[in-house]
C-alpha cells in the first residue's frame, strides 16, 4: 500500500471510521478513485464567476414554460 | 373471470364497480398468484395475505354501501420496503433496519389506504435504494420475471418484478437516480417519476434529498394515472410538495393523441455520449418514428454531454446519502452489503468544493433542460442503454448499472416516464423515455398512452408458472 493510501486511511481513522477502515481498506481506495472519476468527468466552472450563488434550489427555477 | 391477475387497474376497477368483481375473490387469486411465484422471484420482503384480505373485506363493504369508492377501491397494490406502514418492518432490504417497526404510515401509504387499496406487502429493493442486486443480504434479490437469471432493474427491483410478473396490478417504487424507471424498463412495465414536489416523501426512507421522488409503477399508462392520481398532493410534512399546484385528473387528455405535439429527441445521449446497444437504440429510435407517424414533430435536439449529468447526480446523491448514513458507517459497516458500501464511500471522497460545484452545475444544466420545454412538449431519449443483464454477475452489473439516460430528471426535477417498447431477441424488454415540462406529467401520458395504443406490448406476459 502507497504512503499516500496509508496517510489517507488514518484520516479516516481519526474522523470515527476505524472500523470501515480496518476491514474494507480495499473498498476504500476503490471508492475514493471512483469519486475522483466522477469529479473529473463534472464540466469546468471557473468561468461561472457571474453566479457565484448559483447553487441549486427547487425554488429558484422558474417552472413556467409558457414564456 | 379467467387470469385476474393479469387485470389491468382499469378493467378491475370497473368490474369491481359493476358488481361482477369482489374484491376478496381478486385478493385472493393474487395471494394465490403470489404463493405460485414468489418464491422464484424474491420480489416481496413482507407478503401480508392476512392484511390483504382484511383490506379487501373492507373495500367490499364499501362498494356495497356505495361509500367513498375510488379508482383504488378494491385494488391491490405493494410497497418498496423503504415506505412506512405503521406496525410493519421497515427494514430498506438491510440488515441495518431489520427491526425497523414504522410508527406511522408514509403520506402514499395513507393515500392508498383511504382511496380502498388493498395492501398486499412491502417489495423488495436494493439495500437503502442504492446498492444492488445483493446476495450478502439478510433476503435475497428480486429476480426478473421475463427470465430469473437476469436483474429486474433498481432499486425498485421488487416492485418491478412483482407488477411485471402479475403479482401485483400496481406498486410505489422511488428514483433518485432512475430507480422507478430502471425496473419500468427491465420489466416491461410503465413507471412514471413525477415532477419533484408532486408526490410526498413523507414517511419514505431518504436516500438523497433533493433526488428522491415516489413513483407509480403498472402495466399500462392508464393504470399508472390512475395511481398517480392516488398518491399526488401537498404534504405539509414535505416541504418540497407544492401547497399551490393544481392536482389535475392524469386520466382526462389520454386519448387525446400526439398531433401537432412537439417532442424534442436526444439522440447523443444513446449514440454517442453512451452507446446504447443495436437493439435498444433501434426501439427508443422506432418510438420516435412511432410519434411521428401518429403526427407529432419530433426534431433531434442537443444538451449537454450526459456524462455532466450523471456525475453531478452521483456526486450530490453519495453526499446527501453519506450524511444519512454517517452513523451507521462508523458503528456497523459491516452489516451494509459489499455493494451497498462500495457506492456510499464514494461520498467520503467528494470534498466540500466538488458538492458546491455539482449543485452549480446542476442548475445550469437544469436551466439548460427546461429552456428546451420553451420549444418543445416533450423530450423522449433512452432509459437504459441495453435490456437487463444476468443477476449472477457482479462485474456485468457493475459495468451496466451506469448507462442510463435517467438521471438527467432527478438532476432537474422534470417529470419523466419510462415506457415498454417490446422485447429483445434473447427476449428481455426494451424501452425508452418520456419526459415533460414540470408538473405536466398530463402531455406524458398522453403520449405515452397513443404510443400504447399503437404498439400494445402490454399484452404480451411472461411465460412464468
Amino acid at each position: 500500500m502507497s504512503s499516500e493510501s496509508e496517510m489517507l486511511l488514518n484520516e479516516l481513522k481519526e474522523l470515527g471510521f476505524e472500523i470501515l477502515v480496518d476491514k474494507f481498506s480495499q473498498e476504500i481506495i476503490s471508492a475514493k478513485k471512483t469519486a475522483e472519476s466522477l469529479t473529473e468527468t463534472m464540466p469546468d466552472l471557473h468561468h461561472m464567476y457571474d453566479e457565484p450563488s448559483n447553487v441549486f434550489t427547487p425554488k429558484k427555477i422558474d417552472t413556467n414554460n409558457n414564456g | 373471470m379467467d387470469d385476474l391477475h393479469w387485470l389491468t387497474i382499469k378493467q378491475a376497477s370497473e368490474a369491481i364497480q359493476a358488481g361482477t368483481l369482489s374484491p376478496v375473490e381478486y385478493t385472493q387469486a393474487l395471494i394465490s398468484r403470489t404463493e405460485q411465484l414468489d418464491p422464484k422471484l424474491n420480489a416481496y420482503i413482507k407478503f401480508t395475505p392476512e392484511r390483504a384480505v382484511s383490506d379487501a373485506k373492507k373495500a367490499e363493504e364499501a362498494i356495497v354501501k356505495n361509500k367513498s369508492i375510488t379508482p383504488m377501491t378494491g385494488i391491490p397494490y405493494g410497497l418498496k420496503d423503504i415506505i412506512d406502514v405503521e406496525g410493519f418492518e421497515t427494514t430498506a432490504h438491510s440488515k441495518i433496519l431489520i427491526d425497523n417497526i414504522s410508527r406511522t404510515n408514509a403520506y402514499v401509504t395513507n393515500k392508498l389506504d383511504s382511496s380502498g387499496g388493498i395492501l398486499m406487502g412491502k417489495l423488495a429493493c436494493h439495500e437503502f435504494a442504492i446498492g444492488g442486486p445483493a446476495f450478502d443480504l439478510p433476503f435475497p434479490p428480486a429476480r426478473n420475471p421475463w427470465n430469473i437469471n437476469h436483474h429486474p432493474g433498481g432499486s425498485s427491483s421488487g416492485s418491478g418484478s412483482a407488477v411485471a410478473s402479475g403479482m401485483l396490478p400496481a406498486a410505489l417504487g422511488t428514483d433518485t437516480g432512475g430507480s422507478v424507471r430502471n425496473p419500468a424498463t427491465a420489466c416491461g412495465i410503465v413507471g412514471m417519476k413525477a415532477t419533484y414536489g408532486r408526490v410526498s416523501k413523507a414517511g419514505v426512507i431518504p436516500l438523497s434529498f433533493s433526488l428522491d421522488h415516489v413513483g407509480p409503477m403498472t402495466r399500462t399508462v392508464e393504470d399508472n394515472a390512475l395511481l398517480l392520481n392516488a398518491i399526488a398532493g401537498y404534504d405539509k410534512n414535505d416541504p418540497s410538495t407544492e401547497q399551490n399546484q393544481k392536482i389535475p385528473d392524469f386520466t382526462e387528455f389520454l386519448q387525446k393523441g400526439v398531433k401537432g405535439l412537439r417532442i424534442g429527441l436526444i439522440r447523443h445521449f444513446y449514440t454517442t455520449d453512451l452507446k446504447a446497444d443495436d437493439e435498444m437504440c433501434k426501439a427508443v429510435d422506432h418510438a420516435a418514428t412511432t410519434f411521428k407517424k401518429l403526427g407529432a414533430i419530433v426534431e433531434e435536439i442537443q444538451v449537454s454531454p450526459l456524462s455532466h449529468f450523471s456525475s453531478c447526480n452521483s456526486i450530490i446523491m453519495y453526499c446527501e446519502a453519506l450524511s444519512i448514513h454517517d452513523k451507521w458507517f462508523k458503528t456497523r459497516p459491516n452489516d451494509y452489503s459489499k455493494a451497498t458500501r462500495t457506492r456510499l464511500m464514494s461520498g467520503l471522497f467528494i470534498k466540500g468544493e466538488d458538492y458546491v460545484n455539482a449543485l452549480r452545475t446542476r442548475t445550469k444544466l437544469t436551466q439548460e433542460i427546461n429552456n428546451q420545454f420553451r420549444n418543445f412538449d416533450l423530450i423522449m431519449t433512452a432509459s437504459s442503454m441495453e435490456a437487463a443483464c444476468r443477476i449472477d454477475e457482479p462485474e456485468t452489473v457493475a459495468r451496466t448499472y451506469p448507462r442510463q439516460a435517467r438521471t438527467v430528471f432527478n438532476n432537474t426535477g422534470h417529470p419523466a416516464c419510462a415506457i415498454p417498447t417490446g422485447l429483445s431477441t434473447n427476449g428481455l424488454p426494451l424501452g425508452f423515455q418520456i419526459a415533460g415540462s414540470y408538473f405536466d406529467e398530463s402531455t406524458i401520458y398522453q403520449a405515452a398512452w397513443a404510443y400504447e395504443q399503437e404498439n400494445p406490448f402490454h399484452n404480451q406476459h411472461p411465460d412464468i408458472k
